[in-house]
Order: structure tokens, then C-alpha cells, then sequence
């Protein structure tokens, strides 16, 4: 009765789009490092734009999980990306504003590329799973 | 419109408003405790600040009675100032840099120690042997970085990550910031801070010469600079520089300066234009005697000295170019020359006035004193003239020119 009641709670008000923002934000905010000035941004966004705050919260939770094993990876991955299109970085992270979110540093851009891959992938399966879940349970028009 | 959430946005707002009032309040008392701990900490001595009054809204600072205490003589000031105000830029705080349009520093007081070997320096021998060894440049740079990062925003994020988690190895952006960063390529480089126009006006610089004679007060300076910045090769605009003052307390001996120093090609040009007027000589040869002992022999008892010109170094060689110099009412008498001018017994001058035009060149000593009286650049009244000779000491031809010319 209890399961059926918090799972009634997590999933009231959720709209196909809705989830998947929200899955999307968790799990960026996840990998992001804790408290970087690019953490707070995301944080900001979700606070201010109608997201699904259980669902990113269960999204933060996977990505801080997802950030334990892969965590190593993120430095090496910014290194990659920073150094592969240096023109376009040294325009973009001179910009007023985005200098800020310091993405010159390649733990930073490694976790956001990293995260938002994640989340991209993880917001496409949701959409994904809901698509099959709709295939198999279609909605019925009510008869007039 | 559903996708924000407005009473979110009304909230944050409000902390907004509410931050601002609160900095307009009670932002003097953080300012002047932060600028006084990092000062001390910096300086390594104690750094104090009277009043400070922040206003965010016109984005002005202003900082009274200022002292740094010298830390190599307790109780002595180093550096007063009674005023200094600053305006930001306001532009420059979105790209993350400390931009001020303006600085004025008023009655600012300030002692500059003579060396052994000729320097000027601000610090005393004592002073530099109690700090921790460090390049000026760096020391400076480093200021100002602190005060570019105090204007940070985001730096809140430091504040609250002990407060969301902390491991081992310390705080998560701490651990970011030593992590592998993007350089930007060379040239695109933006200085963190940078400060516009700095004026100064009734300022004191005392000058105390090597050997513990009467200190020499250059008083009333007011003059501006402008395009200070943390990176002076990849700031848009060059130093220039003026200045005027007065030199010596009850004279009206005058000094005046304005140059420009560029750094940004690649190279330093320096170019200084200089003149002084009816500078009293026994005020000036304290400050002489370490370069040279000869004027000691002199015994100048009146006179004033006057010279105007331009130094201009290009990529730090200097070019050539004269120095006019004028010497007014000299009375001097001249003895003891044991050494140099052995057949010298007594040279007395009185009210002699002296002009000369001295070349200025890259090639040591650099100022060729020589060259300008082989070249007769020189031009001299003397009034009162007495010189007596020891005979026995002259060389077998010292008349011989004398005789030809058939002086009477």
C-alpha cells in the first residue's frame, strides 16, 4: 500500500517531455563536480524550470553512482575535447559569462560532455520505454 | 508559460534584492576585514584601514586613512593615504575580471631609502631581510588576482561545498582547480585586472639619502596614469604616465614628468619626458655623494640646479639624445684635491652660473658629462673667481697653451 503510494507520489504530474528534462538534469548534475560553478547553473535550471524534482533526484542518485566507476574517465575525455577544436574553445570560454563556468578546466568539461551524454542516453531510453509501454498499452479512444 | 517555475524565479529575486541591501549594509564592515587580513598577510606587517564605504549600486568603493606600518621599524608608518576611492567597471565583471575605471589616492605619504650602491627602494634593508624572498612582479600579480577572484559570484560555491560533502582528499572544486586546464593560445590572453585612470594629488614621497643626511620631501605630487593592468603585453592601451610635484619643504624648486611605456609588441620602448627648476644643491648632493666623491672636494655652499630632457629606450636601448642642464648662483670653494688634482690648491667661485648640454647615448657611462665639454657645448659666467695653484706639483708644460693664446 505504502510502495503503491510513493510510487503514485513519484509519478503524479508527469508528462512524456517533463521526464525526460528531468532525467536529463539528474544525471548531469550527478556527474557534475559538487559545487563547481557549471553544478550550480544546472541546479539553478532546475529549480527554476518546471522539472520533476523526485525524478531528478533518482536521476542525481544514478549519476553520482555512475560518476564513482567512470569518474577517471572525465578528466581525459575534457583533455580530448578541449584539445581537438582549440580555436573554438579559446572563442568560447573568453565569453563574458561562460567564463565563469570555468570549462577551460578538463575535469569540468569532461563531466559535463560525460554527463550530458549520459543524460541524453538515459532521456532517450525513458522516451524509448515509453514509446514500447504505450505500444502495448495503447490509449483508447472513449467512445462518444 | 509552464516550463518556468515563477514563484521560484520570484523567490530568487528576492534573496537577490535582499543580498543587495544586505552588502549595501553590512558589506563596509566584511570589505575592511577582508582588506585588512589580506594586506597584513601579504605585507607581512600590520595593514590598517579606518573606514571603508562600499556602494554596490553605484559599484564605488571608498577606503580612508590607510597605514602600513614598516616592519622593519616598529611604530613608523610605511605608507599613509587619507583618501582612496575606486569605481569598477562594470562591463568587466561579466568577463571575469577586475576592472576599475578610475582610482584616486589623495594625501597619500610614503618613505623612499637611498642604497649603498645608488637604488631607490621602498623597503629597508631590515625590512627585506624579515619578508619571505619573492619577485616583486609576482607579489604584485598575485594582488591582484586575489582582488579579481573577490568579485566572483560563484566563488558562494566554495563557501557551501564543505556544507554538500567532503572527502579525503579535501573539497571537490578544490580538487577540480589542480586538475589539467585549457591555455589559451598566446595573445588572447586578457588581463584579470586592470585599472583605467589612477590619480593622485597631494601626495608626499620623502627621499632619504644613503648616509643618514636631512631626508628631502617631494611634496604637493599630483599627477595621473593611465592602462595599469596585471598583464601589460596583452592590455589594449600603453602606460602613460604624468606627474608634477615640488621638491624640498619652503622652495620652489619644481619637478615634472610624463612618459609612456609600451609593452606591447613584444618589446619595451620607454619614453620619459623630464625637467626640474632651481633645485638647491646642497639638498641634491647628499643624493650625488653615492655615485661620485668628487663633489665632496667641492664644498658647493649655494646654487641651484635646473635640467630638462627625454630618455627614450627602445626595447630597452636607450637612444640618443641631449640633456639640457643649468646650474644658477653657484658659490662653491674647492679644496683638497689630493688625489685627482694634485697642482690644485683652492678653487673659489661665486655666483657662477653654468650651462651645459650633455649627450645622452646607449654606450656606458651614458651620460657623456665628457663629450660635451670636448664639443664646447657649454657655456659658463663666471663672476668671482680665485684659484691658487701649488707650483711644484704642475706638469713642465702645463703653460704652454696659455702662453700661446698670449693672455695678457
Amino acid at each position: 500500500m505504502i510502495v503503491r503510494w510513493l510510487i503514485s507520489m513519484l509519478f503524479r504530474g508527469l508528462t512524456v517531455p517533463r521526464s525526460a528534462a528531468s532525467i536529463f538534469c539528474g544525471v548531469l548534475l550527478g556527474c557534475l563536480p559538487l559545487a563547481s560553478p557549471v553544478w550550480l547553473c544546472v541546479l539553478l535550471l532546475i529549480i527554476l524550470t518546471r522539472t520533476h524534482v523526485p525524478l531528478v533526484l533518482l536521476a542525481w542518485c544514478a549519476g553520482r553512482v555512475m560518476a564513482w566507476p567512470l569518474g577517471a574517465w572525465y578528466e581525459g575525455a575534457g583533455t580530448m575535447v578541449l584539445q581537438a577544436h582549440t580555436a573554438f574553445w579559446s572563442a568560447i570560454i573568453q565569453l563574458p559569462v561562460f567564463c565563469y563556468l570555468e570549462l577551460h578546466r578538463a575535469r569540468v568539461m569532461g563531466s559535463v560532455v560525460c554527463g550530458a551524454i549520459a543524460g541524453a542516453a538515459a532521456a532517450a531510453a525513458s522516451l524509448l520505454a515509453f514509446f514500447f509501454w504505450r505500444l502495448r498499452h495503447p490509449v483508447r479512444a472513449e467512445a462518444a | 508559460m509552464k516550463i518556468i517555475r515563477w514563484p521560484a524565479v520570484a523567490m530568487l529575486s528576492l534573496a537577490l534584492l535582499i543580498g543587495f541591501f544586505w552588502m549595501g549594509h553590512s558589506g563596509d564592515e566584511i570589505v575592511r576585514r577582508n582588506l585588512e587580513s589580506f594586506g597584513s598577510y601579504e605585507l607581512n606587517t600590520l595593514f590598517k584601514v579606518g573606514a571603508v564605504d562600499l556602494s554596490v549600486y553605484e559599484s564605488y568603493l571608498r577606503v580612508d586613512n590607510i597605514t602600513v606600518m614598516d616592519p622593519g621599524q616598529r611604530g613608523r608608518a610605511l605608507f599613509t593615504a587619507q583618501h582612496v576611492d575606486l569605481r569598477a567597471d562594470i562591463a568587466s565583471f561579466f568577463e571575469r575580471r577586475a576592472g576599475l575605471q578610475e582610482a584616486h589616492v589623495e594625501q597619500a605619504a610614503a618613505r623612499i631609502l637611498q642604497t649603498r650602491n645608488g637604488r631607490f627602494v621602498f623597503l629597508s634593508d631590515t625590512a627585506r631581510a624579515m619578508l619571505a624572498y619573492e619577485p616583486m612582479a609576482v607579489r604584485v600579480r598575485r594582488i591582484m588576482s586575489w582582488a579579481a577572484q573577490q568579485i566572483n559570484p560563484l566563488a558562494i560555491a566554495g563557501v557551501v561545498a564543505p556544507y554538500l560533502g567532503r572527502d579525503v582528499a579535501g573539497p571537490s572544486t578544490a580538487r577540480v582547480a589542480r586538475t589539467p586546464e585549457f591555455r589559451l593560445p598566446p595573445g588572447m590572453r586578457r588581463p584579470e585586472f586592470f585599472l583605467n585612470l589612477l590619480t593622485i594629488s597631494n601626495c608626499t614621497l620623502e627621499l632619504v639619502p644613503h648616509g643618514g643626511a636631512d631626508p628631502v620631501p617631494l611634496h604637493g605630487l599630483r599627477g595621473y596614469c593611465t592602462g595599469i593592468s596585471s598583464m601589460p603585453r596583452a592590455h589594449d592601451q600603453p602606460i602613460t604616465f604624468a606627474a608634477f610635484g615640488y621638491l624640498g619643504a619652503g622652495t620652489q624648486a619644481w619637478i615634472a614628468a610624463a612618459g609612456e611605456v609600451d609593452f606591447r609588441a613584444g618589446v619595451t620602448n620607454i619614453t620619459i619626458d623630464f625637467a626640474f627648476s632651481n633645485v638647491l644643491l646642497r639638498s641634491a648632493l647628499p643624493f650625488a655623494r653615492v655615485y661620485t666623491r668628487f663633489l665632496d672636494n667641492l664644498n658647493v655652499q649655494a646654487g641651484t640646479l635646473s635640467a630638462r630632457g627625454r630618455v627614450a629606450l627602445r626595447d630597452m636601448i636607450v637612444q640618443p639624445s641631449i640633456i639640457d642642464v643649468r646650474v644658477n648662483g653657484l658659490t662653491a670653494r674647492a679644496a683638497g684635491f689630493v688625489n685627482e688634482l694634485a697642482w690644485l690648491n683652492m678653487l673659489a667661485i661665486s655666483n657662477t652660473s653654468l650651462a651645459i648640454q650633455v649627450p645622452l647615448d646607449n654606450t656606458p657611462p651614458y651620460v657623456h658629462m665628457d663629450t660635451a665639454l670636448k664639443e664646447q657645448k657649454v657655456q659658463t659666467q663666471i663672476e668671482q673667481f680665485e684659484l691658487r695653484i701649488n707650483v711644484r706639483d704642475l706638469q713642465q708644460n702645463f703653460l704652454r697653451g696659455i702662453q700661446d693664446l698670449r693672455i695678457q
